[in-house]
């Protein structure tokens, strides 16, 4: 995710080419004209939802499997392109974008039809006649702006929980990875109804713009700064929003710890897709002697994974523009380089790194990292550890290695982020039965799996009396008596354990 | 208030609030209030809109009881299904709590909308957040009851109440906090939310809007009347959920209005403004703007109005115009418009024209015109042939969407918003054989053992699919 805000970005593909279309399109490029230019685009699309046409299961089962067919018919296309954007290795992109996607589109439609279902519910004795149940209905027409990093699952991913529920979506993909975002604009409308989803391409202005417009749920994945932005401006028409944030995420090691496995598993988390992951460990909290002891073996991890020369590897990622890479290359003044730093302009390349003598106050400790930088800060114990990991924003993630279950635990119960893994990185997202989402500063709600089907959906609690048994209803009405209200009393009580009742 | 707030924070980072034991005793605590202080929440009440209020302290019990019964099972982690990868690893949701939440109170229900955010198994005391309670000034003897009387049951840092108007909640609203709870109408809605979005602060927000009653030709209009002048005319019609208009056929409007007229007198007596059970406006700014919406309306019943006493009679209108006044803004008042609608169709199409209102209400013999109204429309909630009961239902989830709200709370659903669920997996450091099938240098036959172990699959056997994963796996490794 960019830490500085998109804002400072200049106008995206669209500036100069005038608009190709209104909202029949798939894709429509924007320009700032005088008037709304989405907000055609916007209205088709709610006049599709109110159309009803989004509601049946098969139709979203349609659309659903169109997307798998995406993915498996386009696959070299999406290898390609994200090559081209930051040099992502297949392996990587197969591991983390399209075997992701393809989870969560089969935990969809393996239970899709469950999670449509009316969840019926326990009712007090005054409805317990009555049918007391919870309709999940689609919001109508939601927002996904997408970022970078993963351009295929970070649109994906949140698209297929929105079209699960039965909504008409936008997207908007980020300009920053140009080819993903001509790929997705270009491709994935074909195998979608172009009346109910439409990608909208475009830079900062015409990101504004689409803002704007009443949207009835906006999911954001991206920086915070631009996250309040989003927030403000869907505050202006009480949308809802689900904001996948960021923010550095601590990685405590104990002094008790299978150094060799710590090492990997760190080296892994850090440096996939060159650092640009939200969840990856951002920076390492250990004692001076356990620096000691990690420092060879994250040297000897690096060079099993991407060989003598990283730059060679066909396994290592690149920063994906030059703005990211002039500021990632900037924090490796920080501290003292005790592995890689190495960096080559013309390739976006920065070396796997490992940094020392960090400071708190050091430039690589103010914002999030999110390149192949990781800075080492030395604390006296695990309670030192959790203080600092307490006295800053809440992150995305926490991580701690120890063998002693307890020193985990530890640190679990007393720091607060959106999520923690224990003993390894990254792969308590893996998991589509688990939420993923931030807290405080990192975000706000939450998805994968069920989470994003419920994420755009509205709960509406419903009840269906019968006309008959007025008598029973006597006692609510006025005038109001002692006795009439002993008896509301007695029927809408709820018991506990210790007490009595005569039944 | 910036003390308050810090303070607050300070009392939940010293971590007392965690501990289940404590929450109980709070919550404990504010049964004690509540039965303790009775005569004086009554009294106030009384004084505020001149209500009864034995069904706010109802419900508040209710609620009391509900969260001392259920807290331990909901706070408890919960342990999930692993896939092949993690299969030795621990796995588990743990529930959180979120910090300090402000609690913004309405005055309609000054007791109850104060005291259940304070203890909805979803909010405060049971999760273990603090919280900073901000009732409504409008309720002004409410508001200084609550003031006087939580900080003598409750822990005085975590739980303080802040007193005021506008100025003080604006001044509340630059301050970061980590939930905002609001109960109000839409345009205050925007302004919280608008703040919150500068600390990245989630919010729920309980607003308002007009809700819908449709009575269908084919119906009971007796029961259906009663049971909609209840709801209309409870609380001065200052309900969020009270039917705020009805649509109906043009052919039975007389039938409503006379059966509504019938229902009046029975529970009101001949002289409304002497019945103890009729409260009144709760200040002049709301009774002056009720009346204005009576303008240029056809009355058919009712329509006196005292300013002294801010007491208004229980109204109705006929053939009202959509396009009126009284049609555009939320009544919260004793005024029930009926527009005319010639079908099913219409209603719907009117109702989806305008904002999604809290709740919808649909009165039929018909049960297939019912469903037809509940697919095709949306609203926070709704109940069929009754109003305002599912609100009554602990479990129904409560809350709007769209214009009428974002955010819900009743029952486990909401136990979840104000303890944010914190994914967890603990794995095992010494093991690394598996986990080198993701390492870097990649191979073609690691990425096949990769796919195969996390790919999920439609159906198949799973015994089968285990032994081969496993047997891929072991391959890979040996190859290494």
């Amino acid at each position: 995710m960019e830490t500085d805000s998109v804002f400072l970005q200049p106008a995206g593909s669209g500036a100069g080419r005038a608009p190709e279309g209104d909202g029949g399109k798939g894709s429509v490029d924007g320009v700032a004209m005088s008037g709304n230019p989405y907000a055609g685009l916007v209205s088709h699309l709610r006049a599709s939802w109110l159309s009803g046409k989004t509601r049946p299961m098969e139709y979203r089962v349609a659309q659903l499997e169109a997307l798998g067919r995406f993915l498996d018919e386009k696959k070299q296309a999406v290898l390609e392109a994200t090559a081209a954007d930051m040099g992502k290795p297949p392996f990587e992109v197969e591991l983390s974008e399209t075997l992701l996607c393809k989870n969560e589109l089969r935990e969809t439609l393996n239970n899709l039809s469950h999670w449509m279902k009316d969840k019926h519910v326990d009712r007090p004795l005054a409805t317990r006649l009555d049918s007391a149940f919870i309709r999940k209905e689609p919001y109508g027409v939601v927002l996904i702006i997408a970022p970078w990093n993963y351009p295929i699952y970070l649109i994906l991913g949140p698209l297929i929980g929105a079209i699960a529920a039965g909504n008409c979506v936008i997207i908007k993909p980020s300009e920053i990875s140009k080819n993903t975002e001509r790929l997705v604009a270009e491709v994935l409308p074909c195998y979608l109804d172009k009346d109910c989803f439409a990608v909208v391409t475009g830079g900062v202005q015409e990101t504004t713009r689409l803002l704007e417009n009443k949207f009835d749920y906006i999911f954001y994945t991206g920086s915070p700064p631009v996250g309040r932005i989003v927030m403000t401006a869907a505050a202006k028409h009480l949308t809802p929003v689900t904001l996948e944030l960021g923010g550095k995420n601590p990685c405590y090691v104990s002094d008790t710890c299978d150094i060799p496995n710590v090492a990997r598993r760190v080296v892994w988390g850090r440096f996939f897709n060159a650092g640009q992951t939200c969840i990856a460990p951002d920076y390492l909290l250990c004692s001076l002697e356990m620096q000691g002891k990690l420092l060879p073996a994250l040297r000897e991890a690096i060079t099993e994974f991407y060989g003598p020369n990283p730059q060679e590897s066909p396994d290592f990622g690149r920063i994906v523009g030059d703005k990211q890479f002039q500021r990632v290359r900037k924090l490796l003044c920080s501290g003292r380089v005790a592995i890689g730093g190495q960096t080559d302009e013309a390739e976006r390349y920065i070396a796997p790194t490992v940094l020392v003598d960090v400071q708190p106050s050091d430039p690589v400790m103010q914002e999030e990292i999110f390149g192949p930088i990781l800075p080492i800060v030395v604390v006296a114990n695990m309670d030192e550890a959790i203080d600092f990991i307490n006295s800053r924003e809440r992150p995305l993630a926490i991580y701690a290695f120890s063998s002693s279950d307890k020193v985990v635990n530890q640190v679990l119960e007393r720091t607060s982020s959106g999520g923690f893994c224990g003993n390894d990185t990254l792969m308590h997202v893996t998991l589509t039965s688990l939420p993923f989402g931030g807290i405080g500063n990192s975000g706000l709600g939450m998805y994968h799996g069920k989470f994003t089907f419920d994420t755009f959906s509205h709960c509406r609690g419903c009840l269906k009396r019968g006309m008959g048994r007025e008598p029973l209803n006597a006692p609510r009405y006025p005038p109001y008596s002692q006795k009439k209200f002993g008896i509301i009393q007695a029927t809408s009580k709820v018991t506990r354990k210790d007490d009595c009742t005569l039944l | 208030i910036e003390k308050v707030v810090r303070q607050a924070r300070a009392a939940f980072n010293s971590g007392r609030s965690r501990s289940l034991e404590f929450r109980i005793q709070q919550l404990k605590a504010l049964e004690r209030m509540v039965k303790e202080k009775e005569k004086e929440i009554l009294a106030a009440l009384h004084a505020d809109l001149h209500k009864s209020g034995r069904t706010e302290i109802l419900s508040v019990l209710g609620e009391l009881n509900l969260a001392m019964e259920k807290l331990p099972s909901w706070a408890a982690p919960q342990h999930l299904k692993k896939n092949l990868l993690t299969m030795r690893d621990e796995v588990f949701i743990n529930f959180e709590p979120l910090g300090v939440v402000l609690i913004i109170g309405a005055w309609n229900y000054p007791f109850a909308l104060v005291m259940h955010p304070l203890i909805r198994p979803c909010c405060v005391c049971p999760v273990g957040n603090a919280a900073v309670v901000k009732p409504s000034e409008v309720s002004e003897n409410t508001a200084q009851l609550v003031a006087d009387l939580l900080p003598q049951y409750l822990d005085r840092e975590l739980y303080p109440v802040v007193t005021g108007g506008a100025p003080e909640t604006t001044e509340l609203l630059t301050q970061r906090f980590d939930h905002i709870l609001y109960t109000g109408n839409s345009g205050v809605g925007k302004i919280v939310m608008a703040a919150a979005a500068k600390h990245l602060t989630p919010v729920t927000l309980e607003l308002g809007g007009k809700s819908p009653c449709y009575i269908d030709k084919d119906c009971d209009l007796a029961v259906a009347c009663r049971r909609i002048t209840w709801g209309k005319y409870m609380n001065c019609g200052q309900t969020c959920i009270a039917p705020d208009y009805i649509l109906c056929d043009p052919s039975i409007q007389s039938q409503v209005v006379e059966n509504i007229k019938a229902t009046l007198l029975e529970f009101y007596g001949e002289d409304v403004k002497s019945s103890p059970d009729y409260e009144r406006i709760v200040n002049k700014r709301h009774f002056q703007r009720v009346v204005g919406l009576l303008e240029g309306q056809k009355i058919a019943h009712g329509g006196e109005s005292d300013e002294a006493s801010c007491f208004i009679a229980p109204t109705i209108l006929t053939d009202v115009s959509p396009d009126s006044k009284v049609m555009e803004e939320e009544i919260f008042g004793p005024v029930l418009p009926i527009v005319t609608v010639k079908s099913v169709e219409e209603a719907i199409e009117f109702i989806n024209r305008r904002e999604k209102p809290l709740a919808l209400y649909v009165f039929s013999n018909n049960k297939k015109l019912i469903r037809r109204v509940i697919s095709e429309t949306s609203s926070g909630g709704m109940t069929a042939n009754d109003v305002l009961m599912h609100m009554v239902v602990p479990d129904l989830p409560f809350g709007g969407v769209g214009h009428s709200g974002m955010g819900a709370y009743h029952g486990r659903c909401s136990f979840e918003t104000f303890s944010p669920r914190r994914t967890c997996l603990i794995r095992d450091l010494k093991l690394d054989a598996l986990n080198k099938i993701r390492y870097p240098p990649v191979s073609q036959e690691k990425m096949d053992v990769a796919k195969f172990i996390l790919l999920k699959h439609c159906s198949g056997c799973r015994v089968g699919r285990f032994l081969s994963a496993l047997l891929g796996a072991v391959k890979a490794v040996m190859a290494k």
